[in-house]
């Protein structure tokens, strides 16, 4: 098996439980890194990452619930699995809420944990992807005139050529060929490709409210 | 009869019935040899007083001469018989003295046998007839032994003699008494030289030397009968103090006893006897004691009285006398060993006295004692369950933790080993790392163990810092799952106090989770748990300080059973502390903090010897 692509961070107040959990995951080829501080954690990874955290609930520290909610303020969007002695119900639910990605009660075993490692990685690799992507498509759209923006959301609002025009007070040609330059610049085949990528990016929404006709 | 007659034989009559009653006396106390020399000496008296009788009467020289030497003989024999009475009865004269004067009169005797008539005369050439109480008696006339002179010189050494032994009888506290004999002794034996010297200047018709004798032997006589009847005073007293100590023996339930070792042979009072169920006329030895007493204390008491016999005399023992019907008293015995001048022991002699009632109430209160305790026990071992079923959830991931560290190592080393090569460097590291945290687990049962066991009490000598380690360690993942931070400040050179560990453990926890409890309303970040221990010359305090809610207008109610500012609280816990801590003769209480929230102090005494680690 080849190393998994995307870091283990292991964060957990007893360092033998940080050693054992590494062993573990470093046995089954993954990128571990693990602290027994927050702060050091904190100072380490990085939010373009692909990474998961283990993490123990119980932080002398810092509460891991309250380590969750800052990460999620900074913006990390990095899945969390939670370990906890407690395993108690409402705190389980409070996390997932919040975002975490699994909940396992200590002693946890190691199948079960490298299975939810997997998942987080897998969801961290997602998410990752998710960005790329759309930073790919914000530099696409970046590079389409002021007038080719304003007829591509006119399109994605679902109006037809004629429409535009009008509403644009042009001919219905030069919205022909407008459409034709956005598809290029965007690398799309069909509108509902086009469609999707308004989405993804934000943008169909402030042309709904447009009045037709207007 | 003549007047003559009569006083002479009265003289001897006297002195041998005196005698007579002093030998008789003597028979019965064999070891008064003063009161034996004293018969013999009396005897002498009246034989020579009967001889002087006769030789008074007597017309014929030669018959006057041998009748004379006996006489004489006997007279010299007196004195010495009058002398040692005065040694052995006052006990005191010295020795070469008496030994001189003795000399001196064995002299006499055989200067008594040499030829011529007897010790006085070489030669008697007549008898001349002188008239006394209107009688004519003899006196003889001849050539004087040039030794005569030894008899008066054997007056003073007696005198001499007399006056010395009862110089030293006074001295050594005989007091009026010795001076009376021996000051009597002397003037009798000064009237004895007077006559004589009178009787030698033909003054007198008689020396009356039997009559001088009389006078000493009438005040020997006299001193004796005073001995005989103080004796009988003293026995009369003797045996109406002894009396006088049966009633007090047997109004106090005592009784009294003595062992005679050498015969083997125990007496004791009405009382013992009765106790013990043995007939007045049985004869009781050490094995029929021993029988006497339950099997059980047959040996501690045998001890008892083997180290009062080898060692320091002193006797105490306590043990069960068995009646006939098998019923039993309770009796402590004590006594004290008699030694002869050897130092070997003679008799065993002491008290006994009945404490069954005494050991029936000290056994009740005994078991009355040990059942509050056993309910204690009880109490503090239901509190101690309830609070480790409340903490149940942070102790299981106390317990947890060491599990974890184990099982994610196993798999770790099981996954190493499947690689291939198989990665052993490791696996050895992960196999110590195993074995630790097992011992950790192991520990952690341990503690619950001992806390929920429902034990007996054992005091031991604790560290009382390691004791908060030991308990701060339990509820570690508690705390922190409350956000509760501990701030230790433990004296590091805390002597070591007594105590039940778990008891202790439970009074220390119970203080902690309160103070926790105490904060739980307190924002994050303001939970803080101070634990300090000191000490100061005999005690060690220790203070657990929350920054919570305060305490109740009145502290001590806090400490009442069923007592509880908890919603689901049995109000419980400190009124078992408090009785924790009193059992350990410490002190539990409350105050408020300067700086708000409570603080709870316990003081335990630092034991007075030190104690061996």
């Amino acid at each position: 098996m080849t190393t998994a692509s995307g870091i283990v961070y292991l964060l957990d107040d007893e360092p033998e439980m940080v050693k054992a959990l590494t062993r573990l995951l470093r046995a089954k080829h993954f990128e571990v890194r693990g602290f027994t501080s927050v702060r050091a954690f904190l100072a380490t990874c990085q939010p373009q990452e692909v990474a998961c955290l283990v993490l123990d609930v119980a932080m002398p520290e810092l509460d891991g619930l309250e380590l969750q909610r800052r990460l999620t303020h900074r913006g990390m969007l990095i899945p969390i699995i939670f370990l906890t002695g407690h395993g108690d119900i409402p705190m389980s639910v409070r996390a997932i809420k919040a975002g975490a990605t699994d909940f396992l009660a200590k002693p946890v075993d190691g199948t079960v944990l490298v299975r939810a490692v997997r998942v987080a990685l897998e969801t961290a690799r997602t998410r990752h992807q998710a960005i790329v992507e759309t930073a790919a498509w914000a530099a696409r759209l970046a590079t389409l005139t002021l007038r080719e923006r304003e007829v591509m959301e006119h399109v994605v609002a679902g109006q037809l050529n004629k429409q535009i025009a009008a509403d644009l007070g042009t001919g219905e040609p030069n919205i022909k060929l407008h459409r034709h330059h956005i598809m290029q610049k965007l690398a799309v085949e069909s509108v509902a490709d086009l469609v999707r990528v308004a989405e993804r990016l934000g943008l169909n929404k402030p042309a709904i409210g447009n009045p037709i006709g207007r | 009869m003549s007047w003559v007659t009569f006083i002479w034989s009265l003289t001897a009559g006297i002195s041998l019935t005196l005698g007579a009653v002093h030998f008789l006396v003597w028979t019965r106390r064999r070891n008064e040899w003063a009161t034996l020399v004293f018969s013999i000496a009396a005897v002498a008296a009246a034989g020579y007083a009967v001889l002087d009788m006769v030789a008074l009467r007597i017309q014929t020289l030669s018959e006057y001469a041998e009748l004379w030497r006996w006489a004489l003989s006997l007279g010299i024999l007196e004195g010495v018989l009058i002398a040692w009475f005065v040694r052995l009865y006052l006990r005191a004269g010295r020795l070469w003295l008496l030994w001189l004067f003795c000399g001196l009169r064995a002299l006499m005797l055989v200067l008594n046998f040499v030829p011529g008539p007897n010790f006085y005369f070489r030669e008697i050439t007549s008898l001349n007839q002188t008239p006394l109480l209107g009688e004519l008696i003899a006196r003889p006339h001849g050539v004087l032994h040039p030794w005569v002179m030894l008899m008066p010189l054997s007056f003073v050494l007696i005198i001499i003699f007399a006056i010395d032994a009862a110089r030293t009888a006074a001295k050594r506290g005989k007091g009026a008494r010795a001076w009376v004999l021996g000051g009597l002794m002397a003037v009798g034996y000064s009237l004895a030289f007077a006559s004589y010297a009178l009787y030698a200047h033909g003054i007198l018709p008689s020396t009356f030397s039997s009559q001088i004798v009389l006078l000493l032997i009438l005040l020997m006589g006299y001193e004796l009968s005073l001995d005989v009847l103080r004796a009988g005073q003293l026995s009369r007293d003797l045996l109406e103090s002894q009396q006088r100590m049966r009633l007090a023996a047997s109004a106090a339930d005592l009784s009294l006893w003595e062992w005679d070792i050498i015969r083997d042979r125990i007496w004791v009072t009405e009382r013992g006897r009765e106790r013990a169920g043995v007939d007045a006329s049985e004869r009781i030895d050490f094995a029929r004691f021993l029988q006497a007493i339950h099997p059980d204390d047959r040996e501690p008491t045998e001890r008892a009285v083997r180290r009062s016999l080898e060692g320091g005399g002193e006797f105490e023992a306590e043990y069960r006398v068995m009646d006939r019907d098998g019923g039993g008293h309770w009796v402590i015995a004590r006594g004290q060993v008699e030694h002869d001048t050897k130092g070997r022991p003679l008799r065993l002699r002491g008290v006994a006295v009945d404490i069954t009632g005494r050991r029936k109430a000290e056994d009740d209160r005994r078991r009355a004692e040990l059942e509050i305790q056993q309910k204690r026990n009880e109490l503090a071992h239901l509190s101690r369950v309830t609070t480790v079923s409340e903490l149940s959830g942070s102790l299981a991931h106390e317990l947890n933790q060491p599990l974890g560290i184990i099982l994610s190592n196993a798999q770790a080393a099981q996954e190493l080993l499947l690689q291939d090569p198989p990665v052993v460097t490791e696996v050895k590291e992960i196999l110590t790392d195993i074995v630790a945290a097992d011992r950790r687990a192991a520990e952690i049962i341990k503690r619950l163990r001992s806390l929920l066991k429902r034990g007996e009490v054992s005091l031991q000598p604790l560290s009382l810092n390691e004791l908060i380690e030991e308990v701060l360690g339990l509820v570690n993942s508690d705390l922190i799952g409350r956000g509760v931070t501990v701030i230790r400040d433990l004296a590091p050179d805390l002597p070591p106090i007594i105590g039940d560990r778990i008891q202790l453990q439970q009074l220390t926890l119970n203080l902690i989770l309160n103070a926790a409890d105490a904060m739980a309303g307190n924002a994050p970040g303001a939970r803080r748990l101070y634990i300090t221990t000191i000490w100061r010359n005999s005690i060690v305090l220790a203070s657990v300080r929350d920054e919570g809610t305060g305490l109740p207008p009145d502290v001590e109610d806090l400490f009442k059973p069923f007592f509880t500012t908890k919603p689901h609280g049995l109000g419980l816990g400190l009124g078992i502390c408090r009785s924790i801590i009193t059992a350990h003769r410490g002190r539990l209480w409350a105050e408020p903090h300067p700086e708000g929230g409570a603080v709870f102090h316990f003081e335990l005494p630092i034991p007075d010897t030190p104690i061996q680690p």
